[in-house]
C-alpha cells in the first residue's frame, strides 16, 4: 500500500487525525472574510446607487484632500485651502503614496474595504496567538463585522481606521517568535505613534497586557517605545507636528451607544452579550482574572475616549463570541427557549449591522448637498461660513476656506472662532452680523436642512432671518432647502 | 373537573366587591380624566381601520405615536359590546379587579396560607393608589395584573406548562406596556439575592430570565429606535417639559409611600423584608423583595414615573405583607391565649381600613374635565372648520382631539416633539399674557385659530377672560361657562 493510500485510511480510523475541524475554522473564517466585504461593500453601493458621494461624513474627504496636495507637495506645511498649519500625518503620507500609483477612484473604493479585511485577518492572527481555536476566532471576526465602530472605521478613510490597522500590525509582528519581524513591528509602531499618539498609548498597554498573559519578554515592547518616542521627539522639533491626546470626551451615552447615533458607539446588544460572556469567563477561569479585569478598565476608558473605543470594540467581540458559542453549545433545559435566545442573538446582530448600515448610508453628503457643494466651487474664491460639520465637505467640493471645520479645535484660536460663529448664527440685524462678516473676509453663507432645524428650530430666525430680510444678501442658490447666499459689502450691490 | 371550593368563592367574592367597588365610584364620575381621551380615540381608531393611530394630524396639528397597541385592541373589542365610555370605565375595573386574584395566587404561593393570602388580596383591591387610577383608562389595568401573573408563573417554572406560559405572557406584556422591564430588572436582582443566599439559581429561570431579557431588549430598541434617536438617553424621562418633569418623577418621601400604599402593608412588607433576609431566607419570597426593591430604586432615581413606580412598590410590599401576616399568625397562634390569632388578623385588618380609609377617600375624585368644557368642545366640533387648530391647556390637548376633532397646540404625550420646554412655556403664556403683540406673535407662530378658555383654566388663573383678546383680533363664538375665541388673523407690524 502506497504511502498516500495509508495515510488515507489512517485518518479515516483515527477521528483525531481527521482534517475536518481545521476544515471548519477555515471555512468560518472564509464567511466572516465575505461577510466583511459584503457589509463594507453595501454601505459604498447603496450610497452611490443613490447617486451619493461615496464617503459618508466629513473625515474622508479632508483626509482624501490633504493626500491628494501631499501627492504632489511632499513637503506641505500648510492646508492649501484653510490655510491653516498642516500637523504631519503617517496615514496621509500613506494615502498620498497611493494616489501617486493608483487612481482616486481606485484607491477610495478598495483601500476602506482592504484596511478591514487586513485588519480582520490581523485581529485573527492575534486571536491565535493567544490561543483561541480556528473556529471561535472565526466566530469572533462574524461579530467584529456586525460590529458598529468596525462597520464606521472602513466604510471611509478613517485616520482611525488606518491607526486600528497599524496597531494590529504592529502587534502580531512585535508578538511572532522571529525577530526580524519584530523589527518591522517597531517600524509599524513608529508609524502607528505618527498616526495618533492616543492610539499608539493604548497600543502599548494592550500588547503590555497581552505580553504579561503570553509570558513574553517585553524588552520589544521597551524598545518600539522608545523609538517611538525619538521619533515624536525629533518630529516635534524640528516639523509642524505636535504630539496631543486626542479622543477624550465627557461621559454623554449619545457618544457611547450606536442606537444614539454615536459617531463612534458600542452596540447594546454587543454589550448585553459583552456583560454575559464577561460572567461566563469569569467564573471559569481563576488564572486569567487579571486579564479580564483589565478588559473592564479599558471599557471604562473607553466612556471617556473614542479610540479606547475602538479597541475595546474588538475584545467586545471576543466575549460576544464566548457568550454566542455558550449558547450553542450548553444543554438547554427548554429547547424552545434555546432555539428562540438563539435566533434573537442573531437577529440582534443582524440589527446591529442594518441600524449602523442605514445610519451610514442616510449620512451627510446626500445627492442634493454634493449639488450644492458643486455650485459653490463655480462661485468666486471666497470664504463660506457654514456649520462646523459641513467644513471638511466645503473644502473638498467647494475648494473654499470656512469659518469652522472638525479640525479647528486644534488651532489655538478655536474658542474664539466658535463664539464668533455662534455669534453670527443668532444675528437677525445687520449691525450685530456685518462686523464679524468683514473682519473674517466670509462672502458666503450655506444653509443646509439640518442647520435650520438645529440652529433656528425651523423657523426663521438669528442669520437665516437676516440673509432673506436684507438687501446685502444675495441668493444665489436655493434647492431642496439648501440655500446658499452671497454677501455684498456696500460698494458691491 | 375542579372542585369550588369555600375558598375559592372568598376569592370570587372579593374580586366581585372589588369589581363592584370600582364601578361604583367610576360612574360617579360622568366624564374620563383628560389623558384617558387619547386611550378612546386610539380605540376608535381601531374599530374604524384595524390599527392603532401611529400617524396623527390632530395631536400637535401633527404627528407620530409610538405606542404598545395590544391595550387599545382590547379597550376596541370590548366596545364592540358595549359603547365606547362604558368600555373605558369596565375594562381597566376588570383588570384591576383580577389584579386581586393574582395578588392571592401568588401570596398563597408563597405563605401556603389562605387567611394570610386573603388578607393580603384584599389590602390589594383597596390600597389608596390603585383608585388613584379610576377614570384614567389605564393601560396598568391591563399590564399590572399580567407583570404579576408573569412572576407568578416564574415562581412555577419548574412545574409543566408554566416556562410556556411565561413565554406567552411575555409577549403579550411587550404589545402593551415597557413597564415588563421593572419585572425583567427584579429578575437580576433576584438572582443575586438568592447566590447571596446560597440558593441555587434554577436552570430553567436563568434561561427564560434570559431569553425575557434578549427579547425585551429587542424588541423596545425596535420599536422605540427613532425616540432613541431623537431623544437619546432622555427618552426614559419621555421628553417631559422641564416644568412638568416634577409632577411625573417625584421625589420620593416616605409620607407619600404610606399614603399610596397604606401604612399597615408597609410595615408588614418592611417586617417580611428583614424576615426573610435574616430568618427563614424563603425563596419565593425573595423575587418580590427583589421587586420591590427595583421600584424603588428606580422610584428613588427618577427612572420611572411616580405613580407607576408606586403601584409595583405598594403591589409587592402587600404581597410580602402576607408573608407577615403568615409568621405574626404562627407566632399569635403558640401563645396560651387560643383566640390571640384571630384578634391579631382582626386587628391587622380594622387598622388597614383606619390608616388607609383618609388616603383612599382623597383619590376618589380624580380631576376630569368638567361637562361644561366638554359641551363646549363639542359645539366647536360641529361649528367650526375640520382643520382648525385649538389651543388649549397642554392637559386638555387629547381631550380636544377626542371631543372636538381638532387639532391641538400641545397635550400630555411628548415624545418626538421638537422644542418642548418652548411650546410647553408658550401655551402657558398665551394664557397669562397681557401684551396683545406678543400674544399675536405667539397665536401665529402656532397657527392657532380658536383659542379655549376652559371653566377649569378659568380657576385655576382666576379669570374669566384672556386680557388681550380685544375685538380687533378677536371675536368671541362661543360663551356659556367656557369661553372660545376666534382669532381674527392679524399680524402685529
Amino acid at each position: 500500500m502506497s504511502a498516500i493510500k495509508r495515510k488515507k485510511v489512517l485518518q479515516k480510523q483515527s477521528p483525531k487525525l481527521n482534517p475536518e475541524p481545521k476544515k471548519n475554522g477555515m471555512e468560518i473564517l472564509l464567511f466572516a472574510i465575505i461577510l466583511i466585504v459584503v457589509l463594507l461593500s453595501s454601505i459604498m453601493v447603496l450610497r452611490l446607487t443613490n447617486d451619493q458621494p461615496l464617503f459618508p461624513l466629513g473625515e474622508s474627504y479632508y483626509n482624501l484632500r490633504i493626500s491628494q496636495s501631499l501627492s504632489s507637495d511632499l513637503s506641505l506645511n500648510k492646508d492649501p485651502v484653510q490655510d491653516t498649519i498642516y500637523e504631519p500625518n503617517a496615514f496621509h503620507y500613506f494615502l498620498g503614496l497611493l494616489l501617486i500609483i493608483f487612481s482616486e477612484q481606485l484607491v477610495s473604493l478598495f483601500l476602506p474595504i482592504l484596511l478591514g479585511i487586513l485588519s480582520a485577518l490581523l485581529f485573527f492572527q492575534i486571536l491565535l496567538l493567544l490561543k483561541i481555536n480556528k473556529k471561535r476566532a472565526g466566530v469572533t471576526l462574524i461579530v467584529l463585522a456586525v460590529t458598529p465602530v468596525f462597520l464606521i472605521l472602513f466604510s471611509g478613510l478613517y485616520v482611525a481606521g488606518f491607526m486600528i490597522f497599524l496597531s494590529l500590525l504592529s502587534m502580531v509582528l512585535l508578538l511572532s517568535k522571529k525577530k526580524f519581524w519584530h523589527w518591522l513591528g517597531i517600524l509599524s509602531s513608529i508609524l502607528l505613534v505618527l498616526t495618533s499618539l492616543t492610539g499608539f498609548i493604548i497600543f502599548l498597554l494592550v500588547l503590555l497586557f497581552i505580553f504579561l498573559a503570553l509570558k513574553r519578554n517585553i524588552y520589544t515592547l521597551i524598545i518600539s517605545l522608545i523609538s517611538s518616542a525619538v521619533v515624536v521627539l525629533l518630529l516635534s522639533f524640528f516639523s509642524n507636528y505636535t504630539p496631543r491626546l486626542l479622543g477624550f470626551h465627557s461621559f454623554a451615552f449619545r457618544d457611547i451607544l450606536s442606537v444614539l447615533r454615536a459617531g463612534m458607539g458600542f452596540d447594546i446588544f454587543l454589550i448585553f452579550l459583552f456583560l454575559i460572556g464577561f460572567v461566563i469567563i469569569w467564573s471559569r477561569s481563576k488564572e486569567t482574572k487579571l486579564f479580564h479585569l483589565v478588559t473592564v478598565v479599558f471599557i471604562v476608558l473607553s466612556l471617556f475616549n473614542s479610540n479606547a473605543r475602538i479597541f475595546t470594540s474588538f475584545a467586545v467581540c471576543v466575549y460576544g463570541m464566548i457568550t454566542i458559542t455558550y449558547f450553542f453549545k450548553r444543554k438547554w433545559a427548554l429547547d424552545v427557549i434555546k432555539t428562540g435566545t438563539v435566533l434573537l442573538v442573531l437577529c440582534s446582530l443582524v440589527f446591529s449591522a442594518t441600524n449602523q448600515i442605514s445610519q451610514l448610508v442616510s449620512a451627510q453628503p446626500d445627492k442634493t448637498f454634493h449639488d450644492s457643494l458643486n455650485f459653490l466651487s463655480g462661485l468666486e474664491q471666497n470664504n463660506v461660513l457654514t456649520s462646523e460639520t459641513n467644513g471638511f465637505l466645503v473644502e473638498f467640493y467647494a475648494h473654499k476656506r470656512v469659518l469652522l471645520d472638525e479640525n479647528s479645535f486644534l488651532s489655538k484660536d478655536y474658542l474664539v472662532i466658535q463664539n464668533v460663529t455662534a455669534a453670527l448664527f443668532e444675528a437677525a440685524r445687520l449691525k450685530e452680523a456685518e462686523p464679524l462678516i468683514q473682519e473674517h473676509g466670509i462672502r458666503y453663507v450655506l444653509i443646509t436642512p439640518e442647520m435650520k432645524e438645529d440652529l433656528w428650530e425651523g423657523k426663521e430666525q438669528g442669520l437665516w432671518f437676516l440673509v432673506k430680510h436684507s438687501d446685502r444678501f444675495t441668493k444665489r442658490y436655493d434647492w431642496n432647502d439648501i440655500e446658499i447666499w452671497e454677501y455684498k459689502r456696500v460698494g458691491e450691490i | 373537573m375542579v372542585k369550588i371550593t369555600k375558598e375559592h368563592w372568598m376569592v370570587i367574592l372579593l374580586v366581585l366587591v372589588v369589581f363592584g367597588a370600582r364601578m361604583y365610584f367610576v360612574f360617579q364620575e360622568e366624564n374620563l380624566s383628560y389623558d384617558a381621551y387619547y386611550s378612546l380615540r386610539q380605540a376608535e381608531h381601531i374599530k374604524q381601520s384595524g390599527v392603532p393611530l401611529f400617524k396623527d394630524d390632530l395631536s400637535y396639528s401633527g404627528r407620530t405615536f409610538i405606542t404598545p397597541p395590544l391595550f387599545y385592541y382590547a379597550l376596541a373589542g370590548v366596545s364592540f359590546v358595549f359603547p365606547l365610555d362604558i368600555a373605558a370605565k369596565l375594562l381597566p375595573s376588570i383588570g384591576f379587579a383580577l389584579l386581586v386574584l393574582v395578588i392571592y395566587l401568588i401570596s398563597k404561593h408563597i405563605t401556603k396560607n389562605k387567611v394570610a393570602s386573603f388578607i393580603a388580596a384584599f389590602f390589594s383591591g383597596f390600597v389608596p393608589i390603585l383608585f388613584t387610577t379610576l377614570n384614567q383608562v389605564s393601560v396598568l389595568s391591563l399590564s399590572l395584573p399580567l407583570i404579576f401573573l408573569l412572576s407568578y408563573t416564574f415562581l412555577r417554572i419548574e412545574e409543566k406548562g408554566f416556562a410556556t406560559l411565561s413565554i406567552v405572557l411575555s409577549v403579550i406584556l411587550l404589545l402593551i406596556h415597557t413597564s415588563l422591564f421593572i419585572l425583567l430588572l427584579a429578575f437580576l436582582m433576584y438572582f443575586l439575592i438568592i447566590t447571596l443566599e446560597k440558593h441555587k439559581i434554577l436552570v430553567k429561570e436563568a434561561e427564560v430570565s434570559l431569553f425575557l431579557l434578549f427579547l425585551a431588549l429587542w424588541f423596545y430598541i425596535l420599536l422605540y429606535r427613532k425616540a432613541f434617536f431623537t431623544h437619546g438617553i432622555s427618552f426614559i424621562w419621555q421628553n417631559i417639559p422641564a416644568h412638568l418633569l416634577s409632577n411625573y418623577f417625584t421625589e420620593l418621601s416616605f409620607i407619600s409611600v404610606i399614603y399610596a400604599v397604606g401604612l399597615i402593608p408597609l410595615l408588614l412588607g418592611v417586617y417580611a423584608v428583614y424576615h426573610v433576609f435574616f430568618k427563614t431566607r424563603n425563596k419565593a419570597a425573595s423575587l418580590y423583595i427583589s421587586f420591590a426593591l427595583i421600584s424603588f430604586i428606580m422610584l428613588w432615581f427618577k427612572l420611572i414615573p411616580f405613580k407607576i413606580g408606586l403601584l409595583f412598590l405598594s403591589m409587592n410590599l402587600i404581597i410580602l405583607s402576607a408573608y407577615a401576616i403568615k409568621m405574626l399568625r404562627i407566632s399569635m397562634s403558640k401563645a396560651k391565649i387560643s383566640y390571640l390569632s384571630k384578634v391579631g388578623t382582626a386587628l391587622i385588618i380594622i387598622l388597614f381600613i383606619i390608616t388607609a380609609l383618609t388616603p383612599f377617600l382623597s383619590t376618589l375624585h380624580p380631576k376630569t374635565p368638567p361637562s361644561q368644557d366638554i359641551d363646549a368642545l363639542e359645539w366647536l366640533k360641529t361649528n367650526v372648520k375640520d382643520d382648525s387648530v385649538v389651543l388649549g391647556r397642554v392637559e386638555e390637548g387629547f381631550l380636544i382631539n377626542y371631543a372636538a376633532e381638532k387639532k391641538n397646540v400641545a397635550d400630555s404625550n411628548f415624545l418626538f416633539m421638537d422644542n418642548i420646554n418652548q411650546r410647553y412655556e408658550d401655551v402657558n403664556h398665551l394664557y397669562t399674557l397681557r401684551l396683545k403683540s406678543e400674544a399675536v406673535r405667539l397665536i401665529n407662530k402656532y397657527e392657532i385659530d380658536y383659542i379655549f378658555l376652559s371653566t377649569n383654566t378659568m380657576d385655576a388663573l382666576h379669570t374669566d377672560s384672556l386680557f388681550y383678546a380685544d375685538k380687533d383680533c378677536f371675536e368671541t363664538i362661543y360663551d356659556k361657562d367656557a369661553v372660545i375665541y376666534e382669532f381674527k388673523g392679524c399680524k402685529i407690524e
